[in-house]
């Protein structure tokens, strides 16, 4: 593995160890005794979920709840944040600029059930997460039934690693039992040679069958009103109608000399906006703009002109990718514990726009 | 060049409207199809279906009488399968009328009977390329049903396939696209049954990979078979009954 040059072990180790500050506190109808406590302080890791704070949060809390049932649950600025994302994905999303330490309510009682899906106990995460990671399989291998026929203890010394973000054991794990391998070697996907030496082994052959490999991808899409020139300005989201969740796998055709970007599978994912223009932070790069032909015939130039609209970034762990990143790279390293890249987008819409567009409709 | 569906058992995002219009038209022309799917398309496009069901049921200090039922004038869409037949028999035709029968009685015993709102969506997984269905259920006044209240309504059918396998379970998933916690048949095995279904009701197994080209009209009534034969396993499961001309026309349509 040190010899792919598509593979950092070094990233892969910040992936695991990014922690976001929080400063959480306890939600002011579930205090019964004066003065109310102080918040708590706790780091929570990118790739980890919020219910899984339970543990340190209920003991600090307990003394002042009212009687009743626990379940825990969070919102952020009124929003209830959904547990079965990543904490670090939810922070990049909310937090248009971050937000240190990040500010969050948590509730023991009144679990908004019409709003979040039931999450009782930690097993419900674990759930939640072998079903992401049974997808990814599926995505990635075409079956998954390495997941299915995982032993009971195998699959819980890989949520055990995820729990305490042990890397090197999850590794271990995920590379015996899952098989589910990192892209190729060289990031321009080149065709394996029917001469190559290594074309007689069955991964080798089953690359060049298929011709295709699909990367998962979730993406996280919030919509803002206005062009912001200043991120502090940009209003907290509300509502989780405002943001679009694209659950879609990308395609990768292994063709001599592709060369496939995170800028390609941002234009395969967005095809509402045929036509984009990056903006980063202008007193660090160039802007940089990009404009695709619609891929397909239905999809009508003059609408994407209607619906022009800017990145205003995009972010995978609290960073903010090149767009001409390697896609490969970006997946083999910046991937969570369950296979998928998430990635969490801004976009501003035109402000003529607005007449004709609603976030709702 | 495109994988021809047939062999994996999977569709592409394309053929899932192809078949879904088709669906849509197929069922519009059944009379005694008293609910009708419609197309829907969200806000990043989308599209998937959607019908809306009622159900009769009994209260829950009437455990003895959880099936369900219906008016003997309402067409009886919900029932129980005690075999494991996919395809629908005209037997069935005549347990309906039975069952209506005895419906009815527990209709008059029970007081407590009050009517279940189910909305269904189909909607097209990018992940597994198979549709999957969503649902939801409400009580008369809009109030969501609890889990425990769901799962009295499903037919009995649907507990004894969920002990016994381990790829077909309902889970709480939220919904794609209304941001809401709905109920879903996990569609990680459906390629799997998928494509033993489409073998064992093809006459002709052809592996022939389709090009770019417009479906050939064998190929297009290939494509619109996948949603009716799909939904006739996956609605047995939620007791939702496809209208017998359905699986007929489909049927009739490949001979």
């Amino acid at each position: 593995m040190d010899g792919n040059a598509m593979y950092s072990k070094e990233a892969v180790e910040y992936m695991w160890k990014a922690a976001i500050p929080l400063q959480i506190h306890l939600d002011e109808s579930e205090v019964t005794t004066f003065p109310a406590p102080p918040p708590a302080f706790v780091l929570g890791t990118r790739i980890g979920y919020l219910p899984l704070l339970m543990p340190v949060l209920k003991p600090y809390f307990s003394n002042v709840l009212p009687p009743g049932d626990d379940t825990i649950w969070f919102d952020y600025k009124g929003l209830p944040l959904k547990w079965h994302i990543p904490t670090g994905v939810l922070f990049d999303l909310l937090c248009a600029e971050p937000e240190r330490p990040w500010n969050l309510t948590v509730h023991f009682r009144g679990y908004p059930s019409g709003l979040l899906t039931p999450c009782d106990d930690e097993d419900t995460v674990k759930r939640s997460f072998i079903n992401s990671l049974k997808e990814a399989a599926y995505i990635i291998n075409g079956n998954c039934k390495n997941i299915m026929n995982m032993s009971e203890a195998d699959q819980l010394d890989l949520w055990q690693s995820v729990l305490k973000g042990q890397m090197d054991g999850y590794l271990r794990v995920s590379s015996s039992r899952l098989k589910l391998r990192p892209l190729g070697e060289d990031c321009l996907l080149k065709k394996i040679p029917n001469n190559h030496p290594q074309s007689n082994t069955s991964e080798t052959a089953s690359i060049i069958s298929n011709q295709t490999g699909r990367i998962p991808v979730r993406l996280y899409v919030r919509y803002a009103k206005e062009d912001l020139d200043d991120l502090d300005e940009m209003p907290p989201v509300i509502s989780w109608d405002n943001i679009s969740y694209i659950n879609r796998p990308v395609e990768i055709h292994f063709e001599e000399g592709k060369y496939y970007t995170l800028r390609t599978a941002m234009e395969s994912l967005l095809p509402e906006y045929g036509i984009q223009t990056f903006i980063t932070k202008a007193d660090d790069h160039p802007e940089s703009s990009s404009a695709s032909t619609p891929d397909t015939f239905e999809q009508d130039i003059s609408n994407c002109l209607k619906f022009k609209s800017k990145i205003k970034f995009i972010r995978i762990h609290g960073i903010e990718p090149a767009p001409d990143i390697p896609l490969s790279w970006v997946f083999n390293n910046l991937s969570n514990p369950d296979y998928f890249l998430h990635i969490s987008v801004t976009v501003l819409l035109e402000n003529n726009t607005m007449s004709t567009r609603s976030l709702t409709s | 060049m495109k994988k021809n569906w047939r062999s994996d058992g999977t569709l592409s995002a394309d053929d899932f409207v192809i078949s879904a219009i088709d669906l849509i038209e197929k069922w519009k022309q059944i009379d005694s199809a008293k609910n009708l799917w419609s197309l829907n398309s969200s806000r990043i496009g989308d599209v998937y279906l959607s019908l809306v069901e009622n159900i009769y049921c009994s209260g829950e200090n009437n455990p003895n009488f959880s099936h369900h039922f219906q008016n003997k004038d309402e067409e009886l869409t919900w029932h129980h399968h005690s075999s494991e037949e996919i395809n629908i028999e005209e037997d069935e035709v005549y347990d309906d009328v039975d069952n209506d029968t005895e419906d009815i009685a527990a209709l008059v015993l029970d007081g407590n009977n009050d009517i279940h709102t189910y909305d269904f969506h189909i909607i097209y997984s990018h992940s597994y390329k198979v549709p999957v269905l969503y649902f939801r259920g409400c009580k008369h006044d809009g109030q969501p049903l609890d889990s425990r209240s769901v799962e009295r309504d499903l037919p009995l059918y649907s507990s004894t396939i969920m002990k016994e396998s381990k790829w077909t379970y309902v889970t709480q998933e939220e919904h794609p696209f209304l941001h809401r916690s709905w109920y879903m048949l996990h569609p990680c095995g459906t390629s799997e049954w998928m494509k033993l279904l489409l073998l064992a009701g093809s006459k002709e197994s052809d592996d022939t990979p389709r090009n770019e080209q417009p479906l050939s009209e064998s190929e297009l009534s290939e494509v619109k078979r996948y949603l009716p034969s799909w939904l006739s396993v996956v609605g047995q499961v939620v007791g939702l009954k496809i209208p017998f001309e359905i699986q007929k026309k489909s049927d009739t349509h490949t001979s």
